[in-house]
């Protein structure tokens, strides 16, 4: 074997112990062994996320990608990054790209990009969502912001107690973290009284996947008329090849995209971007 | 599997503003309480969860040909007959419909257990998922 395919499999185990600190020291020898494979940027990348490390995890991504545009791993792992660092925009995109390879490649990890992107909506929508917020009330922003401070304040003060001992100056913080949450909620509760725009509503069943009940990201059709999350639908006809409603015969070249469905979806997630938790 | 403990979460939450609840004045049964118990695995619901009745002090497992005395339940939702659709909600309601459906007029064996019971419980696995049951009568 290569040396640097040597160091790979050594990172591949410290990785599989949960070292990512030493699978990313063989990563690196690997790749100072050979520059030119994308495997070894993208599993440093994963230990990098694992790390919380996304500016790094984002160059890996970077190099690998510059090595081959079609890496699954690196367009997810960057989508990951980019949210991670509140970039939601272009998260999306990575993740999209990700998606769509990942179904070419039959790869089991479609479900869980299909979730980061929604996560990567939510949070658009959030950020869209804090701007409204910030227009349309901003005595709420101003209340919580003193909250917050407040706060803060209060946790400074009780870290420099010079008489608490260490078990006592932890459960203060505690209890002053959960009053400021407490108080927040409050806060946000009386407002949405106020306000009808603000009160979370329901989202209607035919949003909703039948399976895993996560509004739809990408639904496909059975012969029956029933849609259903194309990730999910896969991962039963694995191993059950019949519909889950008539339980008639059932193979995945029957299943067709319900793109209007899917635009339904990204309309409603336009608007109510706290579905995707729903 | 990501992404399916929020299933359950989402069930349990319909479960305490919806219970499922068969409206049921069976003789056999009535004032008697029961305990179910559900056991997940990650694969749940592309899995069937598997579900047995569990004994405890006031409770015991109901008299019915489909359910042996150790609390394994012969339904065909809870093995080859389940689907990914099925919730926690719907398997309830089918097992109480299959007690409230249990009808002894002129079967007076139909307040007993299973006919192999005796031999059943005496090598049954610990999980009812591996057995096989063979789904005979479907009358009761």
């Amino acid at each position: 074997m290569q040396p640097a395919e040597l160091h790979k499999e050594a990172g591949n185990a410290l990785f599989s112990h949960e070292d990512y600190d030493g699978a990313i020291r063989e990563y690196t020898k690997a790749i100072i062994q050979d520059a030119s494979n994308p495997a070894y940027f993208t599993n440093r990348a994963l230990c990098r996320l694992r790390l919380h490390r996304y500016d790094e995890a984002l160059a890996d991504c970077q190099k690998a990608l510059e090595l081959t545009s079609d890496s699954m791993k690196a367009h997810f792992y960057k989508g990951q990054a980019l949210l991670a660092l509140d970039r939601p925009n272009e998260a999306l995109r990575s993740c999209k790209l990700a998606y769509e390879l990942s179904l070419k490649q039959k790869s089991p990890s479609a479900s869980s990009i299909a979730q980061t992107v929604l996560n990567a909506k939510k949070r658009r929508w959030e950020i869209m969502e804090q701007r409204r917020v910030e227009k349309e009330g901003h005595l709420l922003f101003e209340m919580k912001d003193i909250l917050h401070t407040n706060y803060e304040m209060k946790t400074k003060k009780a870290e420099q107690d010079p008489d608490a001992t260490e078990q006592e100056r932890i459960e203060t913080r505690e209890i002053l973290e959960y009053e400021y949450l407490e108080k927040v909620a409050q806060l946000e509760q009386t407002f949405e009284r106020s306000d009808e725009k603000y009160r979370k509503r329901d989202v209607p069943d035919y949003l909703i996947d039948p399976i895993s009940f996560n509004i739809f990201y990408d639904p496909v059709v059975s012969k029956s008329g029933q849609s259903f999350e194309r990730s999910v639908i896969l991962e039963h006809l694995k191993n059950h090849k019949f519909d889950p409603f008539t339980r008639e015969y059932l193979t995945e070249s029957e299943l067709r995209p319900n793109l209007s469905l899917k635009a339904a979806c990204e309309q409603f997630l336009e608007e109510n971007g706290w579905a995707v938790d729903y | 599997m990501p992404g399916y403990t929020k299933r359950l979460g989402r069930e349990l939450s319909d479960l305490k503003t919806n219970p499922a609840v068969v409206m049921d004045d069976n003789p056999l049964y009535a004032g008697k309480t029961f305990r179910l118990q559900f056991r997940f695995t990650p694969t749940y619901p592309i899995e069937a969860p598997e579900v047995q009745f569990i004994a405890s002090l006031g409770r015991g497992i109901p008299m019915h040909p489909h359910i042996y005395s150790n609390g394994h339940i012969c339904l065909d939702v809870l093995g080859s007959g389940w689907s990914p659709i099925q919730t926690v909600g719907s398997v309830s309601m089918s097992i109480q419909s299959m007690l409230a459906g249990n009808d002894r007029n002129g079967f007076p064996q139909r307040t007993e257990r299973p006919p192999d019971d005796a031999r059943y419980i005496a090598s049954a696995p610990i999980s009812p998922k591996q057995t096989r049951f063979v789904y005979h009568d479907d009358n009761v």
